[in-house]
């Protein structure tokens, strides 16, 4: 490659240059910071860089806002190019590169993105095309670029620049095919080219695995991503088979389970019903005890009553047949009676007889008196005993009442004990609900309570949040609103005062007057910058840029110091000065540059503490959010707590701590069950007790119309009956006493009646008296009679009903129900508790729930296995073996052929180290191309240079002895440096940058390279930059060119930016 | 009594596990190709078989597919195939397997496939599936309506009548091998010809032949008609059921596959090259290698490999060749190879490779990079 010419514009200090290089050495000359560095910057960004890349930013124009542009045309292999390139962002940025077959005209072959890549692939420099992973990002380098074109500000650049850094091996084989190493076999080197191409196939430059599709591996290795893909969701639809056959094991556990609680709860249900039943059994048998035994009692007492009625009867059958006898006897009498006093009367009308008549009447009607009251008193001693009879019958029904009573009483208290021990399960379980509605009132209090706690903490984060972001605001506020300018204005202006300053110095070369005028002459001085001021005729005076003479009647004298264009560019600094930096200080009411500086470094750092301040408020408004709740979870929680309030409100404050929540639902529970049994209890109590109430109610009805038979005895018959019946037997017996009395007293009057009259009138009177006698007596006898047959008809009566009753009432059948019952209770043992409805019921839901739960579960295990349907069973594990199988033998292919590649890698390495051994490389090849040159620079002390084979110049070989590179002095380095890169240069025969390169180069030295480079330029092109021309170029050779030197006036040719001058062609 | 052709009521041609649409995937692409191709081929032969023997039925009893939703290009082609049998007077009858269970998103539901099949092709689509051939037989079908599965799918099938005399078949797809917690597949107790009066029961699943005679009654897995593994010792027949009234049934198996698998270890030179000397073609073929060679026998050994895989050029010897693993295949250092005329380079470089040879840790490596300068340098040295 060559260089032919180079246009720069607004590149870094640059604002315009345009040169033309020769075909050998070329030598551009100028002073200190004028940009020929640059020059070397701008070739390398017209070759290497791409025009849109941040590196730009270096080269943007120090004085205009142009976007930096490039120029360079060269020629490669017998073609001339052209590229063009503007560095710029976006579409902003340009870059063309054209051919051109006469020099003259260009034909565009490549623009844009297509530009870098071209010129990469036609330089050959090692340098990776652009785009794509592992592209060299901003300015690439590589070994070629570093030796060649100067990249690089240091020795070590280019010492510690290898090939193996390149991004591929353009530069190697370049250099190889120059060098024409390994020439010595061809067999060697064919082993070698194809253990390198097998290598090359399957890895990069940089020893990685390639990736891509010419990859050896890139087929398996996507087989082998496929695979595992398809043997990990093999591996998932396993899992979820198993997951599914285990979900099926446990169902089918679970069932299992549920059947045995099932059978379980069946059995319990069965048994409490069973309970139930005997229970209820076990009550109906001694209900049929008890009326069996109620009925035969019934029935005895029907059997007794009968058998007193029978009694009572037979003697009423006796008395009614005494009675009808005796008023048989009665009527006989009175039929007698009538017949004696017809013939009494008839003996009476006979005769008539007085005397003692009135009395015989007397103690006749007293007679019939005393037998009328005896007959009273006989019947009232009848009544009497019924009545006895009665009353004792009510005392025994009575009697019975009591006892019943008194097992209702008791029946009655435990009646009452269960209800109230009822009633204090269901306090109890009151009291239960009500701690475990506290308990979950407070849980509701303490979450809000918890939750207002955490949005005041939110609200305090978010307030000190907006208080910093408010500070940050106001602070920034203040900070921009200095009128400050920016980086990079301040830098042009830093630029513009180092330039002024260095423009004043050139110009301000001094000026001295001094003045020998006339005595009386007037004169005025002003120097430089500071006003006249009145001087003597006779004086000296000094300035450094101009001095101003104001001599009154003769005029103005001005002097100015410095050349013309030094004044020149220091004026046109200085109107720059004024308007771009003037301006700026003044608007910052600063008065110099360093305070501006410093202004903008103290913005710079209170902006950047604004920033935190900023993000620390961002950040405690995020941790503001983080705590925030939602509204509505808000408000639900506050009146959950408020409902929780009311709730405690209402509550007592209890005594001990509140148990946790499962001891009170486990105490609820408890709780729940007492109260089960309690009522339990209670109802059992209760059907007891209805049962006794009922008995009770019996015998009461039965006492009552005892008591009312007896009510009705004790008004027929008040006071003590036995008392009543003694005295009753005592009259009777005074009765019959005073009967038998008068019975012997009317005979003696009667007899004296008879001795007074004659029988006749006593016979009548007796005759009549006894017909009355006769006629009271049946009268008597017909009214006892009737009694005796009313009470026996009564009695009958009675007889007959109790009869019926004892006829519907089988003694036999009683008893031997009675037996019965009381053996079926014998039988039917007293079951050993009782079961409460409640407690059948809730065995009979957790049946029934236990029965949904089977139901559910059998749901569920037909849809698990309906889900086998999707997953793999049997099919499944041979697909997943067969994919696991492939698998392996795709990663044994795999890993065959990385053991293959590692197979050539160790040819290739055991062939290079024979290669070292017997130096056979390339840096072999160029050592010896330098160390002869090496040899006479340095008079022989260096005779051997060791560059390894990837060309890194690793020391040199003095006294037989190898020495680092790092021991060299500075100035061997660079000798050495420019040794190789000259050589490098000459093999590859393309041109070669060298940048001040020989800085700590004594002058002998100088002199070889001064010798050197022209021999080398008559056959390749060298671009050396330098600020001493002295030391490559001939004072003639300053002046002109020779066919191979071309001495480039760096003034002539490059203007900086700022300056007015115009670049000047060059001759 | 045994039965003759003249007193067969029914002849069968019993298959199953078709697979069609199987994959090979450690096969490469081109293999496992020709393997998947196969598979229909032979569904072809069968067919053919079926006319030549003049069955009166074929059944296959399940695993057609080797999924459930098999890709559009297989259930074209069998539609195809069997719409290509002219047969008027033979049955065929195809059972859902676990591989292509009768689910609801299944080939079998597609009505595209249903329609595309000749009349006389019965597909078993129901759990109390019969036909009737007329007086002579009967056969009852049952198919598998999941992949995974512990139904006993015997219990839908009906015990003979009293009275039937009837010649039974059956025809099931499942296991008769019931292992406790490893029961994956349909289980058939190995009683069911006799406890329910079935002469014939035509089962699938099991890719070796198996044949088991009861009484008067037989139980028979044909296997799979073309190979899927290497392991498969009695794969690739049909079986042809000969079944009288008056004797029991004639079982016999009948190969049928187009490819033979084989597994070969070869421990010598001279074993690789007999093998080479069969005839391999329609061989599917997986060689374990146990060679440590001598430089020379080495080079020879790769030279018969590479004639047996075959290249882009030519074909191989065997059919498919299993992808090879030649980590079997090993340089024998202890006999130093021939150097002599080689440049100095590279013999030193030969030399060294020699010397790592022996390395525990880098040996094989280096015997490997020794084969590989042995054969170049042999290419070199043999050509112009």
């Amino acid at each position: 490659m060559r260089f032919v010419s180079l246009e720069i514009e607004s590149f870094g200090p640059i604002d315009r240059a345009c040169i033309e290089f020769g075909p050998g050495l070329n030598v551009l000359h100028g002073p200190n910071d004028l940009g020929k560095s640059t020059v070397a910057k701008a070739i390398r960004a017209a070759l290497l860089l791409p025009v849109t890349s941040s590196e730009r930013r270096e080269f943007e124009s120090w004085t205009s806002g142009k976007p930096p542009r490039v120029q360079l045309v060269f020629e490669l292999d017998g073609r001339r190019w052209r590229v063009d390139k503007t560095f710029a962002d976006g579409s902003r940025g340009t870059a063309t590169l054209a051919f051109s077959n006469d020099g003259t005209h260009f034909t565009k072959h490549e623009q844009s993105r297509g530009v870098d890549g071209a010129l990469r692939q036609m330089l050959r420099f090692g340098i990776r095309e652009p785009g794509g992973k592992g592209a060299p990002k901003g300015l690439p380098t590589s070994f070629l670029t570093t030796a060649l074109l100067g990249q690089g500000t240091s020795l070590e650049a280019l010492f510690s620049a290898d090939l193996s850094r390149d991004g591929d091996d353009a530069g190697r084989q370049a250099l190889t095919e120059a060098l024409q190493t390994l020439a010595e076999d061809p067999l060697f080197k064919q082993l070698l080219t194809e253990a390198n191409t097998h290598i090359d196939l399957a890895k990069t430059a940089t020893g990685q695995w390639r990736r891509g599709r010419e990859s050896p591996t890139f087929k398996i290795a996507e087989r082998i991503v496929e695979l595992e893909r398809l043997r990990d969701e093999l591996a998932n639809r396993a899992d979820e088979s198993e997951r599914v056959r285990s979900r099926l094991d446990e169902l089918s556990a679970r069932r299992e389970e549920l059947v045995a609680r099932r059978h379980a709860a069946d059995v319990r249900h069965a048994n409490l019903t069973a309970l139930h039943a005997a229970a209820a059994r076990w009550r109906k048998v001694a209900d049929g005890v008890y009326e069996a035994r109620a009925r035969l009692a019934e029935f005895t007492f029907a059997r007794d009553r009968q058998r007193d009625l029978d009694r009572e009867i037979e003697r009423l059958g006796h008395e009614v047949s005494a009675a009808t006898s005796s008023l048989g006897q009665a009527r006989a009498t009175r039929e007698q009676t009538r017949a004696a006093v017809a013939v009494a009367e008839r003996a009476l009308a006979e005769a008539a007889s007085a005397g003692t008549d009135a009395a015989v009447s007397t103690a006749e009607n007293r007679q019939m008196s005393v037998a009328l009251e005896l007959r009273e008193v006989v019947e009232k001693l009848t009544a009497i005993d019924a009545a006895i009879a009665i009353r004792e019958h009510a005392v025994a029904v009575e009697r019975v009442g009591i006892e019943q009573a008194a097992r209702l009483e008791q029946l009655a208290r435990r009646a009452a004990e269960a209800n109230e021990a009822l009633s204090r399960a269901d306090a109890a379980m009151l009291e239960q609900e009500r701690a475990v509605q506290c308990a979950a009132a407070r849980a509701s209090i303490a979450a809000w309570a918890r939750a207002e706690q955490t949005q005041a903490h939110a609200d305090a984060l978010r307030a000190r949040a907006r208080l910093g972001l408010e500070a940050a605001a106001a602070r920034r506020a203040l900070v921009e609103a200095r009128a400050l300018p920016g980086e990079s204005e301040l830098g042009q202006a830093l630029r513009l005062e180092s330039e002024l300053q260095i423009a004043e110095r050139v110009a301000a070369v001094g000026i001295g007057v001094r003045l020998e005028l006339l005595a009386d002459t007037q004169v005025q001085v002003a120097r430089d910058d500071h006003p006249p001021e009145r001087v003597r005729p006779v004086s000296e005076h000094r300035a450094e840029l101009d001095l101003s003479l104001a001599i009154d009647g003769v005029g103005t004298v001005v002097i100015s110091a410095g050349a013309a264009d030094a004044r020149a560019q220091l004026a046109g600094l200085r109107t720059r000065w004024a308007r771009d930096v003037v301006p700026m200080l003044r608007a910052a009411n600063i008065d110099n540059l360093d305070a501006l500086a410093q202004a903008v470094g103290d913005t710079r750092a209170e902006l950047d503490a604004v920033a935190r301040v900023e993000a620390e408020a961002h950040a405690l408004a995020r941790e503001a959010a983080a705590h925030d709740r939602p509204s509505d979870e808000l408000a639900q929680l506050a009146a959950d707590a408020a409902a929780a309030r009311a709730v405690l409100d209402e509550q007592p404050e209890p005594d001990t701590a509140m148990p946790t929540a499962a001891a009170l639902e486990q105490a609820r529970t408890a709780v729940a069950n007492s109260r089960e049994a309690a009522r339990a209890r209670a109802n059992e109590a209760g059907n007891e007790l209805a049962i006794a109430r009922a008995n009770h109610q019996r015998i009461t009805h039965d006492l009552e119309d005892a008591r009312i038979a007896a009510a009705r005895t004790r008004d027929e018959l008040p006071g003590d009956l036995a008392t009543l019946r003694a005295e009753q037997e005592d009259r009777r017996s005074a009765l019959a006493a005073e009967q038998l009395t008068l019975e012997s007293r009317l005979a003696e009057l009667r007899a004296r009646s008879d001795a007074a009259r004659a029988g006749r009138a006593t016979e009548l009177t007796r005759a009549q008296l006894s017909d009355r006698e006769a006629a009271a007596a049946i009268t008597a006898a017909e009214e006892d009679l009737l009694a005796r047959r009313e009470r026996l008809a009564a009695a009958s009566a009675r007889r007959e009903e109790n009869a019926a009753r004892l006829r519907g009432l089988d003694g036999e059948a009683l008893v031997a129900a009675v037996e019965v019952a009381e053996s079926e209770q014998r039988a039917c043992p007293q079951p050993e508790r009782t079961v409460a409805e409640e407690e059948i019921a809730l065995a009979r839901r957790q049946l029934d729930d236990l029965e949904a739960q089977l139901a559910d579960l059998g749901a569920e295990t037909q849809k698990t296995e309906g889900r086998l349907e999707q997953v793999g069973g049997d099919a499944l594990r041979r697909s997943a073996q067969e994919t696991e199988q492939a698998l392996t033998e795709a990663k044994r292919r795999e890993d065959q052929i990385r053991f293959d590649v590692e197979a050539w890698e160790l040819l290739r390495d055991t062939l290079r180290e024979v290669e070292d051994s017997q130096a056979l490389h390339l840096g072999t090849a160029l050592a010896r191309a330098v160390e002869e040159r090496l040899a006479r620079l340095t008079v022989g002390r260096y005779a051997q240079v060791e560059i390894d084979r990837d060309l890194r110049t690793t020391g040199l070989r003095a006294d037989g002895a190898a020495r680092a590179i790092d021991m060299m002095s500075s100035g061997v380095k660079e000798q050495l440096a420019t040794l190789v890169r000259l050589a490098i240069a000459e093999q590859l025969g393309s041109a070669v940058i060298l940048d001040d390169h020989l800085a700590q180069t004594d002058p002998d030295r100088v002199e070889f390279f001064r010798t050197l480079l022209r021999d080398v330029g008559e056959r390749v092109q060298i671009l050396v930059l330098t600020c001493r021309p002295g030391d490559y170029l001939t004072v003639a050779e300053l002046a002109g060119q020779t066919s191979s030197v071309r001495s480039i006036d760096a003034l002539r040719v490059l203007v900086r930016g700022g300056v007015a001058a115009e670049p000047q062609s060059p001759p | 009594m045994t039965a003759t052709e003249d007193d067969v009521a029914i002849k069968l041609l019993h298959t199953a596990d078709w697979h069609l649409g199987a994959r090979f995937p450690a096969f490469a692409e081109a293999d496992e190709r020709r393997l998947r191709q196969q598979r229909l081929s032979t569904v072809k032969q069968v067919l053919g078989l079926a006319e030549l023997r003049r069955v009166h039925a074929v059944v296959v009893a399940g695993d057609i597919f080797d999924v459930p939703e098999p890709e559009e290009s297989w259930w074209r082609a069998l539609a195809q195939t069997l719409r290509e049998q002219a047969w008027t007077d033979r049955q065929l009858f195809l059972l859902p397997g676990n591989h292509d269970p009768l689910t609801e998103t299944s080939v079998w539901k597609d009505q595209r496939f249903r329609q595309g099949l000749p009349p006389w092709v019965h597909v078993v689509d129901r759990d109390d599936f019969v036909y009737s051939f007329g007086e002579e037989a009967v056969l009852h079908a049952v198919p598998c309506r999941r992949a995974a599965g512990q139904l006993d799918i015997t219990a839908k099938l009906p015990a003979r009548e009293p009275g039937d005399q009837r010649i039974r078949i059956a025809l099931l797809h499942g296991q008769t091998l019931s292992i406790r917690g490893f029961a994956n597949n349909f289980h058939i107790p190995e009683d069911t010809g006799t406890r329910l009066g079935f002469d014939y029961v035509a089962l699938g699943d099991t890719h070796s032949l198996s044949i088991v005679a009861s009484g008067k009654s037989t139980l028979a897995y044909p296997g799979t008609p073309e190979p899927t593994r290497f392991d498969e010792t009695a794969a690739g027949q049909v079986v042809l059921a000969l079944l009288s009234r008056r004797a029991p049934p004639i079982v016999q198996g009948q190969p049928i596959a187009g490819f033979r698998w084989r597994e070969v270890a070869i421990r010598s030179l001279e074993e690789l090259r007999a093998l080479c000397r069969d005839d391999l073609r329609q061989t599917v073929l997986r060689i374990q290698l146990a060679l440590r060679l001598a430089a020379d026998d080495y080079r020879q050994a790769e030279h018969l490999l590479s004639e047996l895989s075959g290249s882009d050029v030519e074909p191989g010897r065997a059919a498919v060749l299993f992808p090879l693993d030649r980590e079997g295949l090993d340089l024998d250092t202890d006999a130093p190879p021939d150097l002599e005329g080689l440049p100095e380079s590279v013999r030193a470089a030969a030399e060294r490779l020699l010397a790592l040879g022996q390395d525990p840790v880098r040996g094989q490596v280096a015997r490997r990079a020794l084969s590989h300068l042995l054969q170049l340098t042999k290419d070199a040295r043999t050509s112009p």
